[in-house]
């Protein structure tokens, strides 16, 4: 299911639960704003809660 | 954080993920400790987050993963000498407390059910050991008094064949001098040695007790029982057992001692030749 998910909001939500980063990590690894991280990685459990329930 | 009054639904689930740094995870768990709206959106942002552990492909670790697993975990709890529980649920608690272990709190809690469990079961051992008690002694009274029953039965089943046989015998008994108004009958087979009788007598002087005599054709008398206390009795009716096959040629009455002697001693009440 992960594989399905667009590359950036992947990136981000395995950062923070596979990898244990916090957001502010990820933004900063990843270059992206924070407010993007949390976005995708709120876009990326809509994805995954529609897919997985 | 929050919008307003409410904390959004990306920073609980950014929450859930583990993904919000310290102190921004404390000011939620300071908000969702007195905001039911807010602690049901982290609910469900955590069921969320526990699919995410679907999402991968399964794949089976290592068999030493889990041992190196737990050998850190006892390491760092041996550096730190606590027990095991993660240090934010610690630093989440609002008012600054540290919570309590559950691991800790169950272990106790069970601790007082297993000591609970035990003396109940104690005390239910006791009671069955009781009951169990008074079940055998009940038993074993029942037990008796069918034994009592059976054995009745078979005496009166003697005693019914016997005054059916058609070798038993009739002798009606008179009064002698000593007790003119006497009378009696006597049942005998000679065969079973079976000997039932009644008698109408007067009565005796205290100390004193009637007893039966079988005169045989050769030989001493042979006592044939009481009628009275120690004699054997089915209603009116008085049974003894005596040597089979004796050659009878009169039954008589006597008074004697209670209890009875060997040999007739006391007058002769009722007399009957066969």
């Amino acid at each position: 299911v992960m594989g399905s998910l667009p590359e950036g909001q992947r990136q981000a939500l395995e950062c923070a639960y596979f990898e244990g980063m916090s957001h502010s990590e990820i933004a900063e690894k990843t270059g992206q704003p924070l407010g993007t991280v949390k976005t995708r990685i709120r876009s990326a459990m809509e994805v995954l809660k529609k897919v997985l329930s | 954080l929050s919008n307003g009054e409410h904390i959004r639904l990306e920073e609980l689930e950014l929450y859930a993920l583990g993904a919000l740094p310290e102190n921004e995870a404390a000011a939620l768990e300071a908000h969702v400790a007195g905001c039911d709206e807010c602690a049901a959106g982290l609910a469900q942002a955590r069921a969320a987050a526990a699919l995410l552990a679907f999402s991968v492909n399964q794949e089976r670790s290592a068999g030493t993963v889990k041992a190196e697993l737990m050998g850190r975990v006892r390491a760092n709890l041996e550096a730190e000498n606590r027990p095991a529980w993660p240090a934010k649920v610690g630093a989440a608690r609002a008012d600054g407390a540290v919570a309590r272990p559950r691991a800790q709190t169950g272990g106790n809690w069970w601790n007082w059910a297993l000591v609970a469990a035990a003396v109940l079961l104690a005390l239910m051992s006791f009671g069955l050991s009781w009951q169990n008690r008074r079940i055998t002694a009940e038993l074993a009274k029942q037990r008796k008094a069918a034994e009592s029953m059976i054995h009745d039965r078979e005496q009166i089943e003697k005693l019914v064949s016997t005054l059916a046989a058609p070798d038993t015998v009739t002798v009606k008994l008179a009064g002698t001098e000593n007790a003119a108004n006497a009378s009696g009958t006597v049942k005998f087979n000679a065969k079973s040695g079976v000997v039932l009788y009644s008698a109408d007598l007067p009565a005796l002087p205290p100390g004193k007790s009637y007893q039966m005599w079988l005169v045989p054709a050769n030989g001493a008398p042979i006592s044939a029982g009481l009628l009275g206390p120690g004699g054997q009795a089915w209603g009116n009716l008085w049974t003894a057992q005596v040597p089979e096959n004796v050659q009878a040629k009169a039954f008589a009455v006597t008074i004697e001692p209670v209890g009875g002697l060997a040999q007739p001693s006391g007058p002769k009440v009722l007399l009957g030749a066969i």
